[in-house]
């Protein structure tokens, strides 16, 4: 985990503050001694009086500042704490906290002691940001001091993809493995019954079905004689292998006009690699909670790929892979499409705006694989648009559709991931009727 | 507060969206609009924006130069110290906003310890405590009520003190005593203060 950013205050430096009390004191005490005006002389006391107060307490020494506990809660919210050890003298302290996407605010608390300010943000997005970037500077009593004002931060987080429940999912068209959660097509040892067998080497005893024995033995000859013993046959059980592939050049957000990267994406919007991010943590928790094995490919970053493999810690591995995954340099074209594991089922999480990854995905299917193609677009915002923005978006989606129907023809099914809530409904509906396409596999 | 339902934020984007480009049309912006971007979430109790406490600084200065300004240059001379005051807190122009009302007391006739001077020594310190606070200090910033106590009570203390000077001074005068060597005493006395103020602010290596 990343260190979090903690820094001792500035240095102490005057103010005006004691030599305009002064002035303004000592001044009216003075016209008041000349002029014979007591009341004049009233009137400038309270300011020496305040002057002779604060200066009783000289401030000395650093303080600490540190951001702590820097977390990503359910609410989609990241949190912190800002604590602050100030100097000794100290009576107020100042904090301007920034963080991306956001609008500072303004801070001004007591800082006679300690002080710890919990922080919030907007956490919709996922993968490696930045949050809570701090400037801070300490006043003394009766402001005769300040601080040199100092820069704490920003913290880096690692927002990992949150996953939803996904309930039927398609398997690829060869399972692997003599154990595992599907049934497939071969003999072997599970539950759901194959046939009735004469007994062959091999076979063991406590598979013998008496009553098939028996009734069997019995045809044409002497009651109770036992001729040839058959057993039950099952279906032998089998894991998937699926391979997660995200395309993470892109990352756009819904707002068209950010495209360009003239504009900020908005905190509030989950980009489209958000949306990728989401939609492969949620299938790698479905498949690995069925027993599956999963495998990861960035096709930003082809050579590192994560191998098949089951369990809850390799859930862990693939989500922090995730997380990790961020369109970095050009976009480079990709020669030859990763290698996929024979019998597994792929599936191309992109937004499809141009060829690479239907291309890839195309490939793949003409090897033979299974491939789903999630697009992970995020839908239009609902605002007003003038006739040449409208255009504009009915030629991206245009292109994009055609791009999806080329798919189609080639064999690759397509599922449309959308930001609803719950935001599972739309991919779960399409992989239930695609699971629903295929019963039983080899 | 509860936050407001997607349709009517989606309603306010259309209306905001609306009005710009209305607004580009007439030559006004460019017809392209953001939504207003969040603010940084931070929880410090009760606070108050600082313009508050600056609006309330600049009320009691004006009241405080009500009570002694005659004629439109007065106004002038305070309303000009009152704006710099304000525009460039870094400076002496609170000590010069107090021998400013000083000065114009004296101009005035007023007598001596009459009623509005009492109101005074509250209204000068109090502006000269407000401005020590936010003297510097974004006006959109949130001061934390707490962070008022410590000023405010030394400000109490202050007032105790040169309140019951004044009662005593009003009540010497108001009963005709007068006193030869009062002057030398007090003039003695104001070096004393002055001396030690300066030694204290002079010498001392300052914060360290």
């Amino acid at each position: 985990m990343t260190e979090l950013p903690h820094d001792t205050t500035g240095r102490w430096l005057r103010t005006a503050v004691p030599g305009s009390w002064a002035l303004g004191g000592g001044g009216l005490a003075l016209l008041g001694l000349v002029l014979g005006r007591a009341d004049l002389v009233a009137l400038g006391a309270p300011l020496l009086l305040g002057l002779a107060l604060a200066l009783r307490t000289t401030p000395s020494g650093r303080g600490h500042a540190a951001i702590e506990d820097l977390r990503h809660d359910q609410d989609a919210t990241v949190r912190a704490d800002l604590t602050l050890e100030p100097p000794p003298g100290s009576e107020l302290a100042l904090f301007r906290v920034s963080s991306p996407g956001h609008r500072h605010v303004d801070l001004v608390v007591a800082a006679s002691g300690p002080v710890a300010i919990p922080l919030c943000a907007a956490g919709v997005r996922t993968g490696r940001q930045e949050f809570f970037q701090v400037t801070h500077q300490q006043t003394s009593i009766g402001h005769r001091a300040r601080t040199a004002s100092r820069e704490l931060g920003p913290a880096q987080l690692t927002v990992l993809p949150r996953t939803g429940e996904l309930d039927r999912l398609p398997l690829p068209p060869r399972l692997q493995g003599l154990t595992g959660a599907h049934v497939s097509r071969r003999v072997g040892t599970g539950g759901d019954l194959h046939d009735i067998a004469p007994f062959s080497r091999g076979d063991r005893l406590r598979r013998i079905d008496w009553r098939a024995t028996l009734r069997e033995s019995g045809r044409g000859r002497e009651p109770g004689t036992l001729t040839d013993l058959h057993v039950r046959r099952t279906f032998a059980t089998a894991d998937a292998v699926v391979n997660l592939v995200l395309d993470s050049r892109d990352d756009v957000a819904r707002d068209r006009a950010t495209w360009s990267g003239y504009g900020e994406v908005h905190v509030d919007d989950a980009t489209s690699l958000d949306l990728a991010r989401a939609a492969a943590a949620s299938l790698a928790k479905a498949y690995l909670d069925a027993g599956d094995r999963v495998g990861f490919v960035d096709l930003g970053r082809v050579g590192r790929p994560i191998r098949p493999a089951g369990g809850r810690r390799h859930l862990q591995r693939i989500i922090h892979a995730l997380a990790e995954s961020t369109p970095s340099g050009g976009a480079r074209p990709i020669v030859r499409p990763p290698q996929a594991p024979s019998g597994a089922l792929l599936i191309v999480l992109s937004t499809f705006l141009d060829d690479e990854a239907a291309n890839l995905a195309a490939s793949w299917r003409r090897h033979g694989h299974r491939v789903l193609a999630v697009e992970v677009l995020p839908p239009l915002p609902e605002v007003p648009r003038t006739v040449a923005e409208d255009n504009l978006h009915r030629l991206i989606e245009l292109e994009q559709a055609d791009r999806l129907w080329d798919l189609e023809r080639t064999g690759v099914e397509t599922v449309r991931w959308q930001e609803t809530a719950p935001h599972t409904r739309s991919l779960a509906v399409g992989l239930n009727l695609l699971a629903r396409q295929r019963r039983r596999f080899a | 507060m509860t936050s407001p339902t997607p349709a009517a934020v989606s309603a306010r984007q259309r209306a905001r969206t609306l009005l710009s480009r209305l607004a580009a049309t007439f030559g006004f912006g460019t017809g392209v609009t953001t939504r207003p971007l969040p603010v940084v979430g931070a929880r410090i109790g009760p606070w108050v924006p600082v313009w508050v406490v600056t609006t309330a600084m600049v009320a009691m200065a004006t009241v405080g130069a009500a009570l002694v300004v005659q004629g439109w240059i007065g106004w002038a001379v305070l309303g000009g110290i009152i704006a710099v005051l304000v525009r460039f807190p870094e400076g002496p122009w609170i000590g010069v906003y107090a021998v400013a009302i000083g000065v114009l007391l004296l101009v005035s006739g007023a007598e001596p310890f009459a009623s509005r001077v009492f109101a005074l020594i509250a209204l000068v310190h109090l502006v000269a405590v407000l401005h020590s606070v936010v003297s510097g200090l974004p006006w959109a910033a949130r001061l934390q009520l707490r962070a008022l106590r410590g000023p405010l009570a030394r400000f109490a203390a202050a007032q105790s003190a040169a309140q019951a000077l004044a009662t005593v001074g009003a009540l010497l005068t108001g009963a005709g005593v007068t006193v030869p060597w009062l002057p030398v005493v007090a003039a003695a006395g104001l070096a004393a203060v002055a001396v030690t103020l300066y030694l204290r602010l002079a010498t001392d290596a300052g914060p360290g």
